[in-house]
């Protein structure tokens, strides 16, 4: 059966790029229904992406093997350059080399003073640098940041991802709400099951009058949104404006610091004509760590040493094979012990936790898996993440979802040690105050919408399922500013984030854990940066839950069709 | 696995590390399959294909620039070229840039599963007298779930016209739809 909520998506986007649809809305919905029902169900064989995983990891290791390393063909900007570079100056073979055994020791032995950014001590020498350590803010001028607003919708474009919900059975995870979700190390992990209920996530007042007289074709069941009610505290608004932060990164700052590691050993002044974008590196041992570290992005990651951890999955040729090392729920650490393995790693391998809040367990599996009514379908994950939430002003950074956002250490299952370390970047960021919402009512209707992008959904057979709103807690939104040239500015704005007091209703899953509203007036007005914008409702009545607050109901629209944005990014032809 | 991760992960892939690789698959391995299966409707043709694309992007990833576009447009797009290829090799003088017009093409005897050439009968003749452009978007949007960005990435529009090619499909869908698909539709078992 098509899903309900894939179905009010389109039907949604249609109407807000054609508004004259409107009238003709059960046609619409009967084409797109029709459309999603002829929609071929995949047969699957897990056997075969297992096998032609294995095959494609085969394929790599040869290539490595065949030129020695590293042998696939990097990034032509910076590889290219490189090989030409040592090709004239054969010095430079052994430098290389150099360089990635010193990203190992310095990461290995950050004590060493190798790798200072990462222990949180800035080198002698160094500039204002964050890496693992302490955060750094340069203040700048009011709106110093321009618009914003992004140039693209790249956030709705999040959206519309995850609005429309994978196939059954696809390993895409679903995001919801502001287009948070995935994250985290889930790759492989047990992904929300076909039979496991799950609730619209979408917030929304939902007895508001159907439009356009015409009514909706019957549903074989009824829809089930969930309506979030405010229940927490007054909600008092005093600053006119808040601060929001900016990453800076690029020449200049991280990647000089990471270039100054090596000052005696490699002459990196003769990079400055190539611009060395990253190196990486691995620990040819068991249950080696493989090294990475991006110059341009100024981060660091470390992620498993596939060939140097056991996968005792990777020898099967048959089902049974595959089902006996299927990870097992006893298999998975507690959380203490995960939180003890994260901590034990990060003090091993010398990285700050400095800048950092407490530690979090993304264990979202479990509530899926309460949910799940047949148990042995489950897929358990490979990894538990353990996340140390990012901390600025005084406040901890959440995504669009409501998820903290930070250090994220995974753990891996069957060995239960520390397998990687993601969203480990310097944070130098610059602050400019914006014009802030003081309308209390107003972010408080937004927030029982489900956020910015929230809907209402429409129609006479829809049932809604209350979920209440908390007391909101002041945050630091972690979003993007895109440009039309495809470029991207990571700000952290400030927010309230509304937790859902309920985690399941009736038998389903309440997927959002968080609603997450920017303070910012600009981003709660917003026509540029998703596909809907906060328009003043002019009906009546409205689902306020703190009797303090009155709202008027939630109304919608889509945002007016962009200008044409120009030429879509061109994709490097693979050149077949 | 998140924008950030994903780009690092291609990334780290470049310089040589298998295991990023290998998390890459895993995110869009059975994308990449569904892609290709509802392009065929035959399953050792989809996983034949879904072979041959990775493999191909295996040896291309070094071109990847993150610069001109997502890696899961570019995957898509090495997709949908060795898709063509697999057409193309059936009917070497045919105008084989639109998939769908091969895959409905009765001359040819390529073998379909029985259980998707049955839907398939549901809405073909409606898809089929869209204009191609619109019907690629409208299979992008609804079977394979892509996003406005990433359809324009894939298939070289802009978002904005991905979308009103998409609206205009479903307009001309909408006034197409025979009352016989709206019964059977009606008709289907409530769960």
């Amino acid at each position: 059966m098509p899903d309900m909520n894939v179905i009010d998506t389109l039907v949604k986007e249609l109407l807000a790029s054609e508004p004259s649809l409107k009238m003709q809305e059960e046609q619409l919905r009967k084409a797109i229904t029709a459309l999603l029902d002829a929609k071929p169900d995949v047969p699957r064989d897990e056997r075969f992406y297992a096998n032609l995983r294995k095959e494609l990891l085969n394929s790599f290791a040869a290539a490595r093997a065949a030129t020695h390393a590293p042998e696939i063909p990097m990034n032509e900007s910076f590889i290219a350059k490189f090989h030409r570079a040592m090709t004239a100056h054969p010095f430079y073979v052994p430098a290389a080399a150099i360089a990635g055994v010193l990203v190992i020791v310095a990461v290995a032995a950050p004590r060493t003073g190798l790798m200072p950014g990462l222990n949180g001590s800035p080198s002698k020498g160094t500039r204002s640098v964050a890496l693992g350590g302490g955060m750094v803010v340069r203040p700048t001028s009011v709106h110093a940041f321009g618009n914003l607003v992004s140039s693209q919708s790249a956030a709705g474009a999040n959206a519309e991802a995850g609005a429309v919900a994978p196939s059954q059975g696809s390993s895409g995870k679903m995001a919801f709400g502001l287009g948070g979700g995935g994250g985290g190390i889930s790759t492989t992990a047990g992904a929300p099951t076909p039979t496991a209920p799950m609730m619209a996530p979408n917030a929304a007042a939902v007895d508001g009058s159907v439009t356009g007289g015409a009514r909706i074709m019957p549903y074989p069941g009824p829809q089930t949104y969930l309506a979030y009610e405010y229940s927490g505290d007054p909600l008092t608004l005093a600053d006119a404006q808040v601060n929001v932060l900016r990453r800076i990164k690029g020449a200049g700052t991280g990647a000089d610091a990471i270039k100054g590691l090596l000052p005696t050993l490699l002459d990196f002044g003769r990079f400055d004509t190539m611009k060395l974008q990253s190196f990486s590196g691995y620990e040819d041992k068991e249950f080696g760590l493989s090294v990475y570290a991006d110059l341009m992005e100024e981060n660091v990651s470390l992620s498993q040493y596939y060939p140097k951890w056991p996968h005792p999955e990777s020898g099967c040729r048959d089902q049974a094979c595959y089902d006996a090392q299927r990870i097992k729920e006893s298999d998975i650490p507690s959380d203490a012990d995960a939180l003890a393995a994260a901590d034990a790693f990060l003090t091993e391998r010398g990285i700050s936790k400095e800048g950092y809040g407490a530690p979090q367990i993304q264990n979202d599996w479990r509530r899926w898996y309460a949910m799940t009514p047949q148990k042995s379908d489950y897929y358990f994950p490979e990894q538990v993440s353990v996340v140390y939430p990012m901390m600025a002003n005084d406040m901890r950074v959440v995504d669009e979802s409501g998820q903290p956002f930070g250090m994220s250490v995974n753990i891996n299952v069957r060995s239960r040690r520390a397998e990687g370390v993601y969203n480990l970047f310097t944070r130098n960021y610059e602050s400019a105050a914006y014009d802030a919402e003081t309308d209390s009512a107003k972010i408080l209707e937004i927030a029982q919408r489900g956020g910015t992008y929230g809907w209402m959904p429409e129609g006479t057979d829809v049932k809604k399922i209350v979920v209440h709103l908390g007391t909101p807690e002041r945050v630091l939104l972690r979003t993007w500013q895109y440009a039309n040239d495809g470029t991207g500015k990571e700000l952290l704005v400030p927010a309230l984030r509304f937790p859902t007091i309920e985690k399941s209703v009736e038998g389903g899953i309440v997927p959002q854990e968080a609603v997450v509203v920017p303070l910012v007036k600009e981003l709660l007005q917003s026509n540029g940066g998703g596909p809907i914008i906060y328009m003043q409702g002019k009906g009546v009545g409205g689902t306020s839950g703190s009797g303090t607050v009155s709202l008027p109901p939630a109304t919608t629209s889509i945002a007016p069709k962009p200008n044409d944005p120009g030429a879509a990014p061109g994709i490097a032809e693979p050149g077949n | 696995m998140t924008p950030q991760e994903e780009l690092a992960a291609v990334t780290a892939a470049q310089a040589g590390d298998a295991e990023s690789f290998g998390r890459l698959y895993d995110a869009y391995a059975r994308r990449i399959h569904d892609y290709l299966y509802y392009r065929t409707h035959h399953r050792e043709t989809a996983e034949d294909l879904a072979s041959r694309a990775f493999l191909k992007a295996l040896e291309k990833l070094g071109s990847f620039d993150a610069g001109k576009g997502s890696f899961g447009a570019w995957l898509y797009r090495i997709a949908h070229n060795t898709l063509v290829d697999h057409y193309r090799a059936d009917r070497p003088n045919a105008d084989i840039e639109d998939v769908w017009d091969a895959l409905h093409d009765h001359k040819t005897d390529l073998p379909r599963d029985t259980d998707a050439r049955a839907r398939l009968t549901k809405v073909e003749q409606h898809l089929a007298a869209l204009p191609k452009a619109q019907r690629e978007v409208v299979v992008l949007r609804v079977w394979d779930g892509l996003s406005y960005a990433e359809i324009a990435a894939i298939t070289g529009k802009t978002e904005a016209a991905s979308k009103m090619a998409f609206s205009r499909a479903t307009a001309i869908l909408k006034a197409a739809m025979p009352l016989a698909l709206l019964l059977i539709i009606a008709a289907r078992p409530h769960s």
